[in-house]
């Protein structure tokens, strides 16, 4: 696989993140190996790199930091300019818009989705990321009987993304306890990079 | 000259990639809001980091609008 390289060594963020993407906003990067030399930079670009579809490792040397982001398999079929492996896994994102299952009894509904949060690990690695809005935000915050869960879920691996707007319509930004609070541009970019979305709603 | 307009919804990541003249509007907001916004907000939208750091949302559309629209700056 063909690798392209930035080096981003003494550049201040925003500089190594925008240069990542207009490299990527080119096409055809299946791997990309970006050399920063802070921290900020590091997790900024691992940060864009993931967002964009890539999975991500970081390698120290000397004191310089490579951010290597290797395109994910259900991704690269989207990519213009890549081929789709034989054998690609897919990204499942589940979009949950509600702090209840189903409609009928609420008490009953809230207790199938605490449920339904904890099996969703038995996707197994296609679970690729949560996005939780409206009412979905309210499982994200201090007290959420899923909390626990969804942190298990994000340090597995899961994306676990969180509408800014709504963590504020309910007045709950400064109660987030899990995940990245996110603007619609992700959400809608996140759906479009997914292979199949569930949506809970 | 038609500019695109910075909406409170958008990043900081998304306005310089548009505009990079605004990078310098973010940095000089940086003493205001005691980080590096460039570093530690670049994901997060604008209305977000007014609230996250304690800034004037208006003033900071304002300034942002201000340097879009003018690419010599």
């Amino acid at each position: 696989m063909a690798e392209k390289q930035l080096d981003c060594r003494g550049l201040a963020c925003p500089h190594p993140v925008v240069k990542t993407k207009e490299l990527i906003d080119q096409g055809g990067v299946e791997q990309i190996r970006v050399l920063v030399d802070n921290a900020a930079a590091r997790e900024n670009v691992s940060r864009f790199l993931k967002r964009s579809g890539y999975e991500v490792r970081v390698e120290e040397q000397a004191g310089t930091l490579a951010v290597i982001g290797r395109l994910g398999e259900g991704a690269a079929a989207a990519r213009p300019g890549t081929v789709c492996a034989p054998e690609a896994r897919q990204k499942v994102l589940v979009l949950i818009g509600t702090d209840r299952l189903g409609t009928g009894d609420d008490v009953l509904g809230q207790k199938l989705l605490i449920n339904f949060i904890g099996t969703l690990k038995e996707m197994g690695p296609e679970l690729w990321c949560l996005v939780l809005v409206n009412a979905g935000v309210k499982l994200a915050v201090a007290g959420s009987e899923v909390l626990a869960n969804l942190q298990e879920l994000e340090n597995s691996g899961v994306m676990v993304l969180v509408c800014g707007t709504c963590l504020h319509h309910f007045r709950l930004l400064e109660q987030k306890q899990v995940g990245e609070t996110t603007n619609m541009l992700d959400i809608v970019t996140h759906l479009q990079l997914a292979d199949k979305v569930i949506p809970l709603t | 000259m038609q500019v695109d307009r910075i909406t409170p919804g958008m990043t900081v990541l998304e306005i310089i990639c548009r505009h990079r003249q605004t990078e310098e509007v973010f940095r000089k907001y940086d003493t205001a809001a005691g980080v590096c916004l460039c570093c530690q907000a670049l994901f997060d939208s604008v209305e977000e980091t007014s609230r996250k750091y304690g800034l004037a949302l208006p003033a900071l559309l304002a300034d942002l609008e201000r340097a879009a629209g003018d690419p010599n700056r």
